[in-house]
């Protein structure tokens, strides 16, 4: 969910965190608020799994107690739901709520409402062919989007995607990839939706055909749903499975992602590489392996963990592949791989409450952070990691039981949460950032330079921009801190764009703090001075008058309570008259804002006011004296 | 014999002066007068008289006067007015009376060096005087100790070096003896070893 926008002092760093930054990091990091998949609204649907009935669930989790409702107000359905946290809330719709139908407008729309933030899962189940998805809430939803599910491979073609409308009156634009029925490949076509109605588009066609890459634009947000009713993966090898995800819109696609292979598999997995923008060129562990049009994917397999990099946004989608691929027990599932620009720091996922007995969650986490990474509050063990090339990130497959978990790291991570069963698997991602990255156009951070005395804080601000100079809030800056004071952190932009990163140098000398999003990045420096502690100021109150001058006299004699000590003007570890004297010639106010003596008439050199105290004091002592 | 004392006091004056003239900014801080005359049941005061400024002031102080609380008391401290009015908040005064044999006594002043400077004769004043009650009929040495705590500050908070002098108390009758050779001893000892304590201190 958009919310309200708060600034972050503390940061994320992707690599060369040290721990004790961690720690510090831990202590100073805020609750940043980003776009994210978590909401209190969503506008579900269920695309059309292969055949017989469908168990349709929705798994609604959150971070507080929650209550709300979830309905299908095309079919009548309505029923109220609680959240207790730690725990999650199963709601079983009724199978008439899954789109049965192509290219027709059905009133099958899913509305999920909570008082508390929730993320929901959609689960569509037919033993053997099951598959689930992360729902995205209303608010981070857009108007452009490019389907990603898979082709048809003459076992059951049933390419499709579904759309689902948030708004009444909202007008769709289709280009489909492959010809369907009416609507011809290539050539754009409208339909016009309310709140609640949905849309699929099913193709029945022989291999190779394939709705993905398909563009799906509307005027108003919408939620897309790109999947297969029963996916074989990769061609050529049988055993098929429901696939659906509900994708994210382009304008949340990022350039930079870091994979881990599926645990069981033998012999990797199906990966897509999806692009938004002509010209967009991909790399897989640095090699070139692809240059794309709009929406053109790159589809191969990976066996082990991998960098991906594209110098425009692409989505990135991780499939699992049909049991005969490797003769294990699993089966193909569709699942969006964020971006690491669009990791979160926190999940709570589940499992399907039965039907899988064998469940793992993959981490990717920053490798400094190996070791710090909870679930359900007990670190996973640094030696379940590996480093993924030279990313500074580094993989785990870790085994879950049966329910909820909680993840947390003291830096954003990535994860992805499936299951197998014989001949059946399910999948999707815990949670994402929804930031509107791949509309970034420029990073600044400033000042470009700046002085400050060590043991202060100092903050810089990385200002997030599209291509018309508007602010993009949300983003996720990252900062490294390189030279004297090394430190990484990361803050999410508020409203206006702004990231701010503040962090204390305690060396003196020079850093470079170099600010980034994905490739884009911005440099600044800061030197740090040496300075003594401020003394005299002893009642802390900006100023240095009688007030700081008479509290140091009136502990003369006695011993400073350490270095920092204000009434030690001279430093020597002891306070007397010394120190007074000094801060009283520091007064901010002439003779510390005591009665300023009348000025002096050159009798002498000398101002009469003291010569008539003189004179009255020694009439006084003389008097006394006799 | 006669001679020998003699001479041993003209050479310990020497060194004492010699000592005392090693930086210009040294100043003579002692009593006025020097040598009372009381017996039991008498009261008298005590000047504390800051000497040999030549030109510099005394911008603050922390004093410990030491006296033979077997034989006196110190019964009042009233401070000068020329590191300023304490009643215009020019200036921090207080004393303590309460450890028998000590006098306590600190100003520090709020004023300018500049200010201080218009103030303060060249050739010294009085920053306090003490009042005394004689308990018994007795001889006594009335002086200053020194330690960290206790300082003589001058221009721009510097420290000053000191010479600090004693004051007598004898019985009415007593004759006033001539500066015996063990007293212009202990005097430059006294010296020497104040100086060399602010060294040591200094570095």
């Amino acid at each position: 969910m958009r919310r309200p926008f708060r600034r972050s002092l503390a940061g994320f760093s992707a690599r060369w965190l040290a721990p004790q930054v961690v720690a510090l990091l831990l202590a100073a990091t805020s609750f940043a608020a980003q776009p994210d998949s978590k909401g209190t609204d969503f506008w579900l649907m269920f695309p059309q799994n292969y055949s017989g009935g469908s168990e349709l669930s929705l798994f609604i989790t959150g971070d507080v107690a929650a209550s709300g409702t979830a309905a299908v107000p095309g079919i009548g359905f309505t029923t109220p739901f609680s959240v207790v946290p730690g725990t999650v809330t199963t709601v079983v719709v009724p199978p008439g709520a899954q789109a049965s139908v192509s290219d027709v407008i059905q009133n099958l729309g899913i509305h999920v409402t909570s008082d508390q933030e929730v993320t929901v899962y959609g689960l569509n189940r037919i033993q053997y062919t099951t598959d689930a998805y992360l729902g995205l809430p209303t608010d981070i939803l857009g108007t452009e989007y490019i389907n990603q599910g898979y082709q048809n491979v003459n076992v059951v073609n049933g390419t499709l995607f579904g759309v689902v409308a948030t708004q009444d009156a909202t007008t769709v634009t289709i280009t489909p990839t492959v010809t369907t029925g009416a609507r011809v490949a290539g050539v754009p076509y409208s339909i016009l939706m309310n709140q609640g109605q949905t849309y699929q588009l099913i193709n029945g066609d022989s291999y190779p055909a394939d709705l993905s890459g398909s563009i799906i634009q509307s005027d108003k947000p919408i939620g897309v749903f790109g999947g297969h009713q029963c996916a074989n993966i990769p061609q050529g090898f049988v055993a098929c499975d429901h696939i659906v995800e509900q994708l994210p819109p382009t304008s949340t696609w990022g350039t930079a992602f870091v994979t881990e292979p599926l645990a069981t598999r033998l012999a990797g997995d199906t990966w897509r590489i999806l692009a938004s923008q002509d010209a967009t060129s991909v790399s897989i562990n640095g090699v070139p392996v692809a240059t794309l049009a709009r929406g053109q994917f790159h589809e191969t397999v990976l066996t082990g963990a991998s960098v991906i990099n594209s110098d425009k946004p692409v989505l990135v989608t991780q499939y699992s592949n049909s049991s005969s691929f490797d003769n294990v027990t699993s089966d193909p599932f569709e699942v969006v791989v964020p971006p690491f620009e669009q990791f979160l720091a926190s999940y709570t996922i589940t499992t399907p409450a039965t039907g899988f007995s064998t469940n793992f969650v993959n981490v990717v986490a920053p490798t400094a952070t190996v070791g710090s990474v909870l679930l359900d509050g007990i670190p996973i063990p640094a030696g379940s990691f590996s480093p993924i090339g030279a990313s500074g990130f580094s993989g785990a497959q870790v085994p879950i039981v049966l329910g909820n978990h909680s993840l947390s790291g003291p830096l954003p991570f990535g994860i992805t949460t499936y299951g197998f069963a014989d001949y059946d698997s399910y999948g999707y991602p815990g949670g994402l950032a929804l930031a509107e990255v791949a509309e970034l156009a420029s990073l600044v951070v400033t000042p470009e330079s700046a002085t400050n005395p060590v043991g202060t804080e100092h903050c810089v601000v990385g200002t997030t921009l599209d291509q018309n100079a508007d602010p993009l809030p949300g983003i996720r800056v990252d900062f490294e801190v390189t030279g004297v004071n090394p430190s990484s952190g990361f803050a999410f932009g508020d409203a206006a764009g702004e990231a701010t990163f503040c962090y204390t140098g305690t060396n003196p000398g020079t850093d470079t703090i170099t600010g980034s999003v994905g490739a884009l990045s911005d440099a600044v420096t800061k030197i740090w001075t040496e300075e003594a502690p401020e003394r005299c100021d002893v009642d802390g109150d900006a100023d240095i008058d009688y007030d700081d001058v008479s509290a140091i006299f009136a502990a003369r004699g006695s011993v400073a309570s350490g270095p920092d000590d204000p009434r030690d003007a001279d430093g020597n570890g002891i306070i007397n008259v010394n120190d007074g004297r000094i801060c009283a010639l520091v007064c901010t106010e002439e003779a510390c804002k005591s009665i300023s003596p009348p000025p002096a008439c050159g009798l002498f050199g000398i101002e009469p006011f003291a010569l008539v105290g003189w004179a009255a004091w020694r009439r006084r002592w003389r008097r006394g004296s006799r | 014999m006669r001679k020998m004392t003699t001479l041993l006091a003209v050479l310990c004056g020497l060194s004492m002066a010699l000592a005392a003239s090693e930086e210009a900014q040294a100043i003579g801080i002692g009593f006025a007068p020097s040598s009372i005359t009381a017996s039991a049941g008498d009261s008298f005061f005590l000047d504390v008289v800051v000497t040999d400024l030549a030109g510099g002031i005394v911008s603050a102080y922390d004093l410990d006067v030491i006296y033979d609380a077997t034989l006196l008391s110190a019964t009042s401290v009233s401070f000068g007015p020329l590191l300023g009015d304490v009643g215009t908040f020019q200036v921090l005064e207080d004393f303590d009376l309460s450890t028998p044999g000590v006098v306590d006594l600190a100003q520090l002043s709020l004023l300018s060096d500049g200010a201080l400077a218009s103030l303060q004769p060249d050739d010294g004043f009085v920053i306090a005087s003490l009042g005394f009650s004689v308990g018994t009929t007795g001889s006594s040495t009335i002086g200053f100790s020194f330690d960290a705590f206790n300082d003589v500050k001058g221009v721009r908070a510097s420290v000053l070096d000191v010479v600090a002098g004693t004051a007598t108390v004898r019985p009415p009758g007593a004759p006033i003896p001539e500066p015996t050779a063990a007293a212009v001893f202990g005097a430059g000892i006294l010296v020497v070893s104040w100086r060399h304590r602010r060294d040591r201190r200094s570095s």
